[in-house]
């Protein structure tokens, strides 16, 4: 066996034998609201944020259009009851500063821990080079670090707290102009109480020179989080940027309803890429996170582009469908999918391509992975409007069966309305090959680690399109969540 | 909910005249329908199955009824009541829980065990009236263990009026049975159709569906397929050619119930003028299907700007020892092969009907019924030439 064989192998081990190993909890003195939502609760969360009118405004009408919705069902999940009024929906971890935290020094050594913890240094000099991260705890933006060295380009980078203080113009520009309140229960819930997330502006022609990065932690009991994140990408820019989550082990189901809005301008170009880690509940499908999001870009631009890669490893519940609307002429969206699912997890995740103007592309990538009792499934829709001449979609599901008591499901919609769009979709259903394992075992590589491989092969299409940190990552990820599968 | 009041009442006026002209199996069951549609109501476009036709619109008109058709000729065989509405359960449909509530007759085809009819048995259903008019037809057909029967039915109407059809048809298929059915819709423009077809199919079962739609006003097909015996085998084949104003919806669901069965499912449409289509095809794979190979593929041809279509292809899948795929495309006619033919002299209008020809002929192709497969390559190249009377119809029409 070569050398790079056995790192490998050795490599899969250590990572085999590890649970969830992010589901410690930090002591640190938490501000949290009184549970329960109003007007008030949301009157109170504009309130300790020091909002402009406008924006107390757009909460409250979001507010009054959410209590007229209900919950929806159509999602190939088994929901447990949400109860709105036991949540709380403010938790401040760094309240104890008057301020907030101006310099490192000013926070809280225990929230540095944390993220020592989570390797995501908050001090620059520690950190990856080329990546800026903002980091998030429950309801607030801890630290952003390297905004300096970024605002000599122009580019902001921010939480959106801070955007909305420092760039009320840019933020109510574009704040709901994506994913408006109404457009569906879980946006116009995160539109009446979101508390933090990151702001992002690349101005025209600035190619941002690191990734930005931002990591959302909860922490706090029974609280949700509910964050926002806002990136716009101004003519002929460039940027890539990273999500990574984390959560407590706990024995209740936590909340995270979050929106993700992106801007595309002409010729700009937007990489996304999420590792999604949530606590998934325990093995018997205790606890975990729901992950109830809305992610949507707006490809405005002539040639824009963007491109969506998410690794879902963790949360009891996913329901997610990062979309794009192609509404500039020639432009170009990806979407890039791995989403594993063991024990009781039940993910309902996929993409739209909503095709608006003339000679758009899109590819869908998505693979899912599922094993224990869970139930993964693939929900999509490609969209060709009248006006999209010589539209392009390519799709394609692959689904890998690593139990008999999983479930993979794949239910793609397609809308053409268009004589010249070219659309394609393909799916596929299997277990693991029993030649390939046969093969592997054959070679003296133990089954587990078999499986570890094979599964990171047939994921590679997606990983390989993560940049190289967030990939080496969302290896060991895969392998972590798989364990205790095979047998 | 809206306006199922026109059928309720209906039903309740002319009850006795409808029980005093079927059979009494028939009868039996209507009053749990009625109670079931009222509950249902017309399903809305939120009603997941039927997100791509509006139900309530085609039943909104006053249609007629022909109600003093002639007594029930004989009894139904014992067999028949054992098997009626066990597989079209009104529970859930309201178009089963219509038909069952209004039906008149029944036709039943019943093969005994091992029994085999060398040709196949054809219904032909021909529509003409004065008035508008509704028809709720039935076809029950069971094929003992072993048995092996092949059914055409072809729909046919007359005159310009409007007609709006309900069917619901049965299919029972014996162990190692083997059943053909071939449904062919090629009315006009003012036929609405609502066809619900529930098959079954014992273990090393076969069962061959296939529903072409060439003229007609809106078609919608529903079939639901289980496959409940070990090695049972459904072949469900369609093909839609759509012009005008026209609308066709296949909704298909293969339920994989018993370990090692097979499926394979080919539906293409040609979507022309301001016409619509719709396909959407689950396949559901239960816990105890292992070893399922299920084959799905829907392919389209959008040929105008006001055309539409929309696909839907499914899997559902709890069983983890299953190969499994479906694909679906939509696209238009390759402009590489109308260049060849333009090159050779071919008119454009010939090259492209002869495009959509061959597009077609790959679901004729994989039809079992060879005098029928003959047959529809003719009317399919008439339906796209869209004459009634051009030389080539002549010559074949004899």
């Amino acid at each position: 066996m070569s050398s790079d064989q056995e790192t490998t192998n050795a490599f899969v081990r250590s990572v085999a034998e590890r649970t969830y190993e992010y589901g410690f909890t930090t002591t640190v003195e938490t501000e949290v609201i009184d549970r329960g939502l109003t007007e008030d609760t949301v009157r109170l969360i504009s309130e300790k944020k020091g909002e402009p009118e406008w924006l107390l405004d757009f909460r409250l009408k979001a507010f009054r259009y959410w209590l007229t919705l209900e919950q929806p069902t159509w999602g190939h999940l088994k929901m447990p009851e949400i109860d709105y009024q036991a949540i709380s929906y403010y938790a401040d971890p760094t309240a104890k500063k008057k301020q907030g935290p101006k310099s490192l020094d000013e926070i809280d050594p225990e929230l540095m821990k944390t993220f020592d913890k989570l390797g995501i240094p908050l001090e620059e000099r520690l950190a990856l080079s080329g990546t800026a991260v903002d980091a998030v705890m429950d309801s607030v933006s801890v630290k952003t670090t390297f905004r300096e060295k970024l605002a000599e380009q122009g580019i902001i980078f921010c939480s959106i707290s801070e955007a909305v203080r420092e760039h009320p113009d840019l933020v109510r520009k574009y704040l709901g102009s994506v994913v408006p309140y109404r457009d569906n229960f879980f946006a116009a819930l995160n539109s009446a109480v979101f508390s933090d997330g990151s702001f992002v502006y690349i101005p025209k022609g600035v190619r941002c020179p690191m990734e930005l990065s931002t990591y959302f932690r909860i922490n706090a009991q029974g609280t949700g989080q509910f964050e926002r994140t806002l990136i716009v990408c101004d003519e002929d820019a460039y940027v890539s940027y990273l999500e990574g989550c984390t959560a407590p082990m706990r024995d209740e189901n936590q909340l995270h309803a979050a929106i993700v809005e992106i801007v595309v301008e002409n010729r700009a170009e937007v990489k996304y890429s999420t590792v999604q880690n949530w606590y998934p509940g325990d093995k018997d499908g205790k606890g975990g996170v729901l992950n109830l999001v809305t992610k949507r870009g707006l490809l405005r631009g002539v040639n824009s582009k963007l491109s969506w890669t998410q690794v879902e490893t963790g949360s009891a519940i996913t329901w997610k469908y990062p979309s794009c609307v192609l509404a500039g002429e020639g432009s170009q969206a990806e979407f890039y999918s791995v989403a594993v699912t063991n024990n009781f997890q039940q993910a309902d995740t996929g993409t739209k391509m909503i095709h608006l103007a003339p000679r758009t592309s899109s590819t869908i990538i998505s693979k899912g992975i599922s094993a224990g009792r869970s139930q993964n499934s693939y929900r999509g829709l490609v969209r060709v409007a009248p006006k999209a001449e010589g539209a392009r979609n390519y799709s394609s599901c692959d689904s890998l069966l690593l139990s008999s008591t999983c479930g993979a499901h794949t239910f793609p919609y397609m809308d053409i309305q268009n004589p010249t769009a070219v659309v394609e979709h393909e799916a596929t259903t299997s277990k693991i090959s029993e030649d390939q394992l046969f093969y592997c075992q054959q070679r003296g590589i133990p089954q587990e680690e078999a499986v570890g491989l094979i599964v990171n092969g047939y994921a590679k299409d997606v990983l390989n399109k993560l940049p190289m940190e967030f990939a080496v990552e969302a290896q060991k990820l895969l392998s972590v969540s798989l364990e205790g599968t095979v047998g | 909910m809206k306006d199922i009041s026109q059928y309720i009442e209906l039903f309740r006026t002319e009850r006795a005249l409808l029980d005093s002209h079927s059979q009494a199996l028939l009868n039996a069951h209507r009053d749990e329908a009625a109670e079931a549609f009222m509950r249902l109501g017309f399903p809305s476009r939120k009603v997941e199955r039927y997100r791509y036709t509006d139900v309530a619109e085609a039943f909104a008109p006053n249609y007629g009824l022909k109600l003093d058709t002639p007594p029930a000729a004989m009894n139904l065989p014992e067999v028949a009541a054992t098997r009626y509405g066990t597989l079209a359960n009104v529970q859930n449909d309201a178009i089963t829980a219509l038909n069952t509530m209004l039906v008149q007759d029944v036709i039943v085809i019943y093969v005994p065990a091992d029994q085999r009819r060398e040709h196949p048995v054809q219904l032909t259903n021909t529509l003409r009236s004065s008035v508008p008019l509704m028809q709720n037809r039935r076809l029950l057909i069971i094929a003992e263990a072993g048995a092996e029967v092949q059914v055409l039915q072809t729909d046919k109407a007359e005159g310009g009026q409007d007609f709006l059809t309900t069917q619901v048809t049965e299919i029972f298929v014996g162990e190692g049975a083997h059943v053909e059915f071939y449904d062919m819709e090629d009315s006009h423009s003012r036929c609405h159709r609502f066809h619900q077809v529930y098959a079954q199919v014992a273990a090393g079962g076969h069962l061959t569906h296939t529903t072409f739609t060439l003229a007609s006003g809106l078609s919608r097909n529903q079939a639901d397929v289980r496959l409940v015996g070990q090695g049972a085998d459904a072949l469900l084949l369609g093909c839609a050619i759509t012009d005008g104003q026209q609308h066709v919806d296949n909704n298909t669901l293969i339920e994989h119930i018993a370990p090692g069965c097979t499926s394979r499912e080919l539906y293409k449409y040609v979507v022309d003028q301001q016409s619509s289509g719709a396909f959407a095809g689950r396949v559901l794979v239960r816990q105890e299907a292992e070893k399922t190979d299920s084959i799905e593929r829907n392919a389209n041809l959008v040929c105008t700007e006001q055309a539409r279509m929309w696909t839907q292809p499914m899997l559902e899948i709890y069983a983890d020892d299953v190969k499994c795929s479906h694909g679906s495309t939509v696209g238009q006619l390759n402009n590489d092969a109308l260049f060849y033919m333009r090159q050779r002299g071919i008119s454009e209008a010939e090259a492209r009907m002869l495009l959509k020809q061959a597009f077609a002929s790959e679901v004729l192709a994989a039809i079992p019924l060879e005098a029928l497969r003959q047959r529809l390559h003719v009317l399919v190249e008439k339906r796209f030439r869209n004459c009634e009377d051009c030389k080539l119809c002549q010559k074949n029409n004899r």
